[in-house]
């Protein structure tokens, strides 16, 4: 698998990877979180959020997503600039926005739902670059 | 209001330099072509 064509297939592939497992992960964590809730600063509540965190299996297939995405994430970063990489991963906010308010039940305000649009503009633009900055420049 | 700033300030930075330093080290590795897990696992190493 070489050429352009080839290397902005495995980039999309890997970004929706990336877009996809990073929100879904944290929206994982942050629903186990709320289970585990928070007890205070003695040692024995420390200790009790901890043990009820680590036997906790929203938390681990949050963390399993995480680690799907940091994986992709180092893959894409092989051959794309990180430039491009990290305004194309910022879609993922969009997806956050999305959960957030239909899983999580939290309200989202439209001045959030503004900036969310206006990180999705972005996303659009860095997304008609191409993947390597020497590709951008090459006649 | 100072602690928020500051811990801000040291997610943003410390977040975004361990990016960079990420970035820099896998293109040193080399580019990815074979995709089976156990290839990318072996990959970094």
């Amino acid at each position: 698998m070489s050429g352009q064509p080839a290397r902005r297939l495995k980039t999309l592939v890997m970004m929706i990877i990336i877009v996809c497992s990073s929100p879904v992960g944290y929206i994982f964590v942050s629903k186990g979180m709320k289970q585990v809730g928070w007890q205070g600063w003695s040692l024995p509540s420390i200790f009790h959020f901890f043990f009820q965190g680590f036997t906790n299996w929203t938390i681990w297939l949050g963390i399993g997503l995480l680690l799907a995405y940091f994986v992709a994430f180092l893959v894409v970063l092989s051959w794309a600039d990180y430039s491009y990489v990290q305004p194309a991963a910022s879609l993922s906010y969009l997806i956050v926005a999305v959960l957030a308010k239909y899983v999580l039940h939290e309200v989202v305000t439209p001045m959030r739902w503004l900036g969310v649009i206006i990180i999705c503009s972005g996303v659009f633009i860095v997304g008609r670059t191409h993947v390597r900055s020497f590709e951008d420049l090459a006649p | 209001m100072i602690t928020i700033v500051i811990l801000y300030f040291i997610v943003v930075v410390v977040g975004t330099s361990g990016e960079m330093c990420i970035s820099r080290a896998t293109k040193e590795i080399g580019e990815v072509h074979d995709f089976r897990p156990r290839a990318i696992a072996r990959w970094p190493l």
